[in-house]
């Protein structure tokens, strides 16, 4: 599947009240064109942070659904945090991540293990009653059941290789995107 | 009471002033990972049940949860040894910093003279270089004396939108300075 398809997907079917983190590179560039109504924030560098910051923020904010989309290389640094997650049992986080087992926008590297691992079972391995890989046919009805889910969930998208160029420095610096994205959490819930 | 039973009574009545402190700053959740030194805090903070507690399995997801709260107009502070933050240096330096995210650090500062462990001496030697570098300040506490320290520190830390450390020696925890045994490889 393309990624703009995927991230139009989840446009299509995201609560209007929800709120996005997402990850940088080809991740945040799909997320980007779909030009979606609800406050996102996009994560920087250090890779392996999103998911961590995704549950702070459903913590702080549980009437609302937070969508974490990611990329696989960003959260393979991070599946220490699926415990941590499936523990705090946030009932409307949701995980899509973006697999093709290539570090995209480092240059198209493999993954360890690239081919070999499930993101799928190790979601599953790690507590959450749902996750699961789709595939394009049948991705429009996952995407929804994945949104309905109760409790944490993890979708995995798998994903064509695509180039991948970098976008030109933004307007504002992270700390300003900081700030507006809280003003728009926080003084217009 | 036994001299056991009072000390570790101490330690118990210790944690419960610093958790207070916390709570009077507006913590109310807390990521912990454990430590020794800081287990009866985070057993004080599993009791309370005004304060969500978030069990992370690296020090580092502890930072990115409490950022993560702070986006969503929640206040959170990370319980750990200085070793954690020393594993977390890339997120407090990229987010905490850059992003201007308070994290409040509460950090049993293993590694200094009243310790007694040949693998801690790295984290008393590195702790403060390391937070000096990445512009982070700290505040040494040694003991119930300076308890207030915390509330001041973690409201001067959320107006500053920096992280603050607060580094907790063996006396503050325990109520003593003197290591338990010599059991960490000094010459006799």
């Amino acid at each position: 599947m393309k990624r703009d398809v995927c991230a139009a997907l989840v446009k299509e079917r995201i609560d209007p009240r929800a709120l996005v983190v997402c990850a940088m590179g080809s991740t945040g560039g799909a997320w980007r064109r779909q030009g979606a109504s609800q406050p996102t924030y996009f994560v920087s560098d250090p890779m392996g942070m999103a998911l961590p910051m995704a549950l702070g923020l459903a913590l702080a904010q549980p009437s609302r659904d937070v969508i974490l989309l990611g990329g696989d290389g960003d959260f393979v640094m991070s599946l220490s945090a699926l415990l941590t997650v499936a523990e705090a049992n946030v009932k409307r986080l949701k995980i899509a991540i973006f697999n093709n087992g290539r570090y995209e926008s480092g240059g198209g590297q493999p993954l360890s293990a690239s081919g070999r691992f499930s993101l799928a079972a190790i979601g599953r391995g790690a507590g959450f009653a749902w996750s699961e890989t789709v595939e394009e046919a049948t991705a429009p009805d996952m995407v929804s059941e994945w949104m309905k889910a109760e409790g944490p969930a993890l979708l995995i998208f798998t994903v064509d290789p695509e180039s991948f160029h970098y976008p030109p420095t933004g307007r504002w610096a992270k700390m300003e995107e900081r700030t507006l994205f809280m003003q728009r959490v926080l003084d217009a819930p | 009471m036994d001299a056991g039973s009072s000390a570790e009574s101490d330690a118990k009545s210790r944690a419960r002033l610093i958790m207070d402190g916390l709570k009077r700053a507006g913590i109310d959740l807390v990521t912990t990972l454990p430590d020794t030194w800081i287990s009866d805090l985070i057993d004080a903070a599993d009791r309370d049940p005004a304060m969500t507690v978030v069990r992370v399995t690296r020090e580092d997801d502890g930072v990115g949860v409490c950022a993560g709260a702070f986006l969503g107009g929640r206040k959170a502070a990370l319980l750990a040894q200085n070793g954690g933050m020393l594993l977390s240096v890339n997120p407090l330096a990229a987010y905490a910093m850059s992003h201007m995210i308070p994290v409040p650090m509460l950090l049993v500062q293993r590694g200094s003279y009243d310790d007694a462990q040949y693998y801690q001496i790295y984290k008393g030697r590195a702790t403060i270089p390391v937070l000096d570098a990445i512009g982070i300040p700290y505040h040494t506490i040694d003991g119930p004396e300076q308890f207030y320290i915390i509330e001041e520190a973690v409201r001067e830390c959320f107006l500053a939108r920096i992280p603050v450390a607060l580094l907790l020696t063996r006396r503050a925890m325990i109520g003593t300075s003197k290591p338990k045994d010599d059991a960490g490889g000094r010459p006799s």
